[in-house]
């Protein structure tokens, strides 16, 4: 069983994907708080990455960066979420999706990556 | 007449016939009366000098045609001078007549009457020579006249030989350099002439020697007080009759009013240019601090100011009235020790009542030293004597603050140097509202962006998990009705993403945020998923297309394109609630594509096509049709970044017509077939 970690800090989204991503089979750990994701990163790694961009305390690209740039996190796919569309396909980030996002193509991306 | 030829009374017989041969052939004018005056005896040097030959016997006086006094007022008979001996019995001594001529020549005369008388007294007669002085009288007036003219003139003419001696010396030359005639005549010019100019005298004689004239040769001379005086000269040659020079004649100006004025102008001039130049630059920049610092450096230059500062009239946290900030001239350092512009009678003036203080010393002024602990000006560097203080004054009548300069001579500043400074000082105020009204504006401007970059966001976050939860209801197979109601829900959920979509788009482009991703796509294979994806979906219009019968390759951001077509078409269907049918046309002109969207709807007015790409423009009889009216302005904008163009046809009541004209990709087949994305 695969396992998605996801960084978001609006409670009504983390329960929704928490939800789609659990109806999919998949093992879901969710952190409201880029702090509370370093607390278990890179201790604990999943099979998947799905961040959010917006983070009170920090921003979702330079997790992404940081965790290409770590020998444990590199290979691990990472799929970034954001309300704007602009910042996309950025920072080495290996799919992209905006908000509001339609639920099946979400869960498409993701099974992409996790495929691939 | 006696006609005889033995004449007893004192005729030419007595004096011999040698004599009277001698008086016939005399030069002058020689002639006789008798004792009632006629005319006896006249010579040929009188009848050439009446220009007439008299009847003898007949005439009286004198043969001339008419006399005049020699001012031109016609003689009386009994002023002629031959009258005047024979009434008195006595010789008059040479008086001047003017005769005229028969031919019209007037001529002037020394008339020398003398009495006859016989052996035994009695009166027989007069003889009379005249002497023609016209040539002399001539002569006389002209060098009257030229002396008058001389001595009248307000410039120096004086003359001198060629050893440089002052022959002559006018009253010009007296005013201007202080000698009087006596003091000069038969002087050496070189009086005149300063120490280090002395070798100018040498180039002038050797020109006028060789007959050279000096013409407006500007140059110093020398009072008799010592004083120097610049003067334009000129001097010619003197020649005499025979052609030589003997001498030189010079005539000296005065220029030193002259040299003033020019040099007021050239000051004027180029206070002007710096006014202008400085005036540029403070209206150039918005930047306050560069503004007040560039005033500050050129009127402190302008003023010849030792220092200058401009002096911000706020209260600051430590409770200081005025507050520095530029300064010119000297080191800031200085300035934090001194004295802070306090509530002085110096400096209030400026402050409060707006007013120009300008103060040649300000050790006598009487407020001058009174505020501990900052007695006088700080110790060391510099003191100021001389005290200048103009007020910058805003639009609205607030005084912003206050250049001061200061000089550590006294009377340095003067009335010209105010008017410079207040109309610099002028130009800063505007220049000062007009930055802190820019800067409010960008504040406010900025503001607008992160507030509406922050709702879209914020708004953004609950439709997702609206969308979210409504798609999974939606995928559970229920009754007919609830099915229906989640898809009128998601459309909703769609339009309200979109109007978010819009907003945040708008204020994007309005601060040129927008980034667009060029790609070179078919825009044909574009507009066949969306005519099928339309088709699909619209429940009321089908959609009529006529594309290209080819492929039609452009550059742009997809997506954005995408949009713009789905916005045309979506009002299409929107603003024909009546129609069923909408027409979309694909074609390729010149170099460009033309996309066309069609409806046969309410149509617009020729009003409303003026107003129609605007910002929140809706059309008003769009009751029940909802929007933003942000789409078309979006559209238009990101229309225009491509490089293109959109225009609408359009006649009230029959319909609309959409044109989106893009450019062609300038790219060969091959190439773009490696491009095309599916």
């Amino acid at each position: 069983m695969k396992e998605i970690f996801i960084v978001e800090d609006d409670d009504g989204i983390r329960e929704l994907l928490e939800f789609l991503l659990e109806s999919q089979q998949y093992v879901v750990k969710t952190f409201p708080t880029a702090r509370a994701f370093y607390k278990t990163v890179p201790e604990k790694v999943p099979d998947l990455f799905l961040l959010d961009i917006m983070l009170p305390d920090g921003n979702g690209v330079d997790l992404c960066r940081a965790l290409k740039g770590s020998a444990e996190t590199r290979s691990i796919p990472v799929v970034l979420m954001s309300a704007h569309a602009d910042i996309s396909r950025t920072e080495g980030a290996d799919d992209f999706i905006a908000k509001p996002f339609d639920v099946d193509e979400l869960l498409q991306r993701i099974e992409k990556q996790l495929a691939s | 007449m006696q006609s005889n030829d033995e004449p007893e009374i004192g005729g030419p017989g007595v004096l011999g016939v040698e004599f009277r041969q001698l008086l016939e052939d005399s030069p002058v004018a020689n002639y006789l009366c008798d004792a009632e005056g006629k005319l006896t005896y006249f010579n040929k040097a009188a009848v050439k000098l009446w220009g007439r030959t008299p009847s003898l016997g007949k005439e009286y006086w004198c043969g001339s045609w008419k006399i005049f006094y020699p001012d031109g007022k016609p003689m009386p008979l009994e002023e002629i001078p031959i009258a005047k001996v024979l009434k008195k019995g006595s010789r008059e001594e040479g008086s001047e007549i003017r005769i005229e001529c028969p031919d019209g020549s007037s001529k002037f005369l020394l008339v020398f009457p003398k009495p006859i008388f016989a052996k035994d007294g009695r009166l027989e007669g007069v003889h009379s020579t005249l002497v023609d002085i016209t040539d002399q009288k001539r002569d006389h007036i002209k060098k009257e006249t030229l002396s008058a003219i001389v001595q009248s003139s307000d410039d120096a003419i004086v003359s001198k030989n060629l050893q440089g001696i002052i022959a002559s010396w006018n009253r010009g030359a007296q005013e201007i350099f202080g000698y009087t005639e006596e003091e000069v005549v038969g002087r050496s010019i070189t009086l005149l002439i300063p120490e280090e100019r002395l070798s100018e005298e040498d180039v002038i004689l050797d020109k006028i020697k060789r007959g050279i004239k000096i013409d407006h040769f500007e140059t110093i001379r020398r009072h008799k007080s010592g004083r120097e005086i610049p003067v334009s000269i000129t001097v010619s040659p003197v020649k005499d009759s025979a052609g030589n020079i003997v001498g030189a004649s010079k005539v000296a100006r005065d220029i030193t009013a002259r040299l003033e004025s020019q040099a007021a102008m050239e000051k004027y001039i180029r206070n002007l240019e710096t006014l202008n130049t400085v005036g540029k630059s403070i209206s150039e920049n918005l930047d306050v601090q560069g503004i007040l610092q560039r005033v500050t450096d050129a009127t402190t230059k302008l003023t010849g100011a030792a220092f200058g500062a401009f002096f911000y009239n706020n209260l600051d946290d430590r409770g200081n009235t005025f507050q520095l900030f530029t300064l010119s001239g000297a080191p800031r350092e200085i300035f934090d020790h001194m004295a802070m512009p306090r509530h002085t009678d110096l400096f209030l003036p400026t402050f409060r009542d707006r007013k120009v203080v300008r103060v040649d010393d300000i050790t006598k002024h009487k407020d001058f030293g009174k505020n501990a602990p900052y007695k006088g000006m700080p110790k060391g560097h510099f003191s100021v004597v001389s005290y200048l203080a103009i007020p910058v004054i805003s639009k609205n009548g607030n005084v912003i603050g206050g250049l001061l300069y200061g000089h550590p001579e006294a009377g340095k500043f003067t009335a010209e140097h105010e008017l410079l400074v207040l109309n610099i000082a002028a130009q800063a105020a505007v220049s000062l509202d007009n930055s802190r009204l820019f800067e409010q504006v960008k504040s406010l401007s900025e503001k607008k962006d992160e507030f509406i970059a922050l709702a879209s966001h914020e708004l953004k976050t609950p439709l997702t998990t609206i969308k979210g939860y409504l798609q999974v209801l939606s995928k559970k197979k229920a009754d007919k009705i609830s099915q229906l109601f989640l898809d009128k829900s998601l459309c909703q959920v769609d339009k309200l993403n979109t109007l978010v979509e819009d907003l945040l788009n708008m204020s994007r482009i309005e601060s040129g945020q927008l980034n667009f991703n060029l790609e070179v796509f078919d825009i044909r294979e574009m507009l066949k998923e969306i005519i099928e994806t339309f088709s699909y979906s619209s429940q009321s219009h089908r959609v009529t297309e006529k594309l290209w019968n080819d492929s039609v390759i452009i550059e742009g951001d997809r997506q954005r394109i995408e949009q713009a077509i789905l916005n045309l078409m979506t009002n299409a269907i929107k603003y024909s609630p009546k129609a069923d049918e909408i027409f979309v046309e694909l074609e390729v002109v010149g170099e460009n594509v033309v996309v066309k969207v069609r409806d046969m709807g309410i149509g617009l007015t020729g009003e409303q096509r003026r107003q129609l790409f605007t910002r929140f423009y809706r059309a008003e009889d769009t009751q029940g049709i909802s929007g933003l009216g942000l789409g078309l302005y979006l559209t238009k904008q990101i229309i225009d970044r491509h490089g293109g163009k959109i225009e609408v046809n359009s006649e009230y009541g029959k319909g609309s017509e959409f044109s989106l004209i893009l450019p062609l990709a300038v790219q060969n087949f091959k190439k773009v077939n490696a491009y095309r994305k599916y």
